[in-house]
């Protein structure tokens, strides 16, 4: 089995599919066998309109958060196999990125339930003995958050 | 100390989804763990898993229930913030984890307020502090639960010592 084929099985697409290539080409008088950079272009659109519907489906239902949403599948210069390993990378590895909302809303009500500015100035009070009760697996995950939010915004 | 769960980052957060709803009966809102439970990467194969934000309550501290993903039945909430190391595709580590439990009660105004809140920790390499962890922001008629502070105690561990305990009746 080429790879090929063995991405239209995977994509499902109908045995039409590649008549309908065939017949067009045939009616330009080009060249009888399927066009690849054609068959390419086509198979990037469904991959893109796929995904597409995907995410309009996922944000109707209200689950685009809680799902497993995926990246835009990077469709751009590859072959028909490299887009077949991409979407099955996606199914398997499709966790979204904190956005950059996201860890600023969640720094802000660190920094409001705990009245600190900083996380420099939570640990600064704890070690003065201002803050007794604190949880060691809370300061390292607002350095984690904290730590992200710093490399999105200095990659900007 | 390391811990490995044979698990995917979708499977782990698919039995705390489960966990959660095998306890319904103590919530009010147990279906909401479907929706609110969220799992972002934070690159560098790490992945943080969180259900309800990451606040920091304390003894005293006025509380709105409603604003919170997960309410048992008697008004108090419980949080879980972890940051999740992926291994493999089957395999991730709890690298650190925080589970609260915020008990409230009304106060004569008839707001929520913090009676009291347990966090227990999951950590790697505090200088002076077990990796397991439990810590009371403590109401000393509370007993302190059975639990174990040498291994790591799961969230359905957690869960059953909340229940077997009876920290979910007001005793005032």
């Amino acid at each position: 089995m080429t790879n090929d084929t063995k991405f239209t099985k995977f994509m499902n697409i109908p045995n039409f599919y590649l008549g309908d290539i065939e017949k067009q080409n045939k009616d330009d008088n080009q060249i009888v066998t399927p066009s690849l950079g054609l068959y390419a272009d086509e198979i990037r659109q469904r991959v893109l309109n796929e995904f597409a519907q995907t995410q309009s489906k996922l944000k109707e239902s209200g689950g685009l958060q809680s799902k497993r949403s995926a990246k835009i599948p990077d469709v751009s210069v590859k072959g028909h196999s490299d887009i077949a390993a991409d979407v099955l990378m996606e199914e398997n590895n499709d966790i979204p990125d904190f956005t950059k909302e996201e860890l600023m809303h969640e720094i802000d009500l660190l920094k409001k339930s705990s009245n600190c500015d900083s996380i420099t100035e939570y640990k600064r009070k704890i070690v003065n003995g201002e803050i007794i009760n604190f949880s060691h697996a809370q300061i390292k995950i607002w350095e984690m958050l904290e730590g992200k939010l710093q490399e999105l915004e200095d990659a900007e | 100390m390391s811990f490995e769960l044979d698990y995917s980052v979708h499977e782990y957060a698919d039995k705390i989804r489960k966990t959660i709803q095998d306890y319904y009966k103590h919530f009010i809102n147990a279906w909401n763990v479907g929706t609110h439970l969220k799992v972002r990467s934070l690159g560098n194969n790490f992945v943080s898993v969180k259900l309800d934000t990451h606040q920091i309550l304390k003894a005293g501290d006025k509380i709105v229930p409603s604003e919170h993903a997960l309410v048992f039945k008697d008004g108090s909430i419980l949080s879980i913030a972890q940051m999740i190391e992926v291994i493999s595709s089957k395999k991730c580590r709890i690298h650190t984890s925080v589970i609260t439990f915020v008990k409230t009660k009304t106060n004569h105004t008839g707001d929520s307020i913090v009676e009291y809140a347990f966090h227990y920790d999951k950590v790697n390499n505090v200088p002076n502090h077990p990796d397991f962890h439990l810590q009371f922001d403590y109401n000393q008629k509370i007993n302190t639960p059975r639990f174990e502070i040498h291994k790591y105690v799961d969230l359905e561990e957690i869960l059953k010592m909340i229940v077997r305990d009876q920290l979910l009746i007001n005793i005032d």
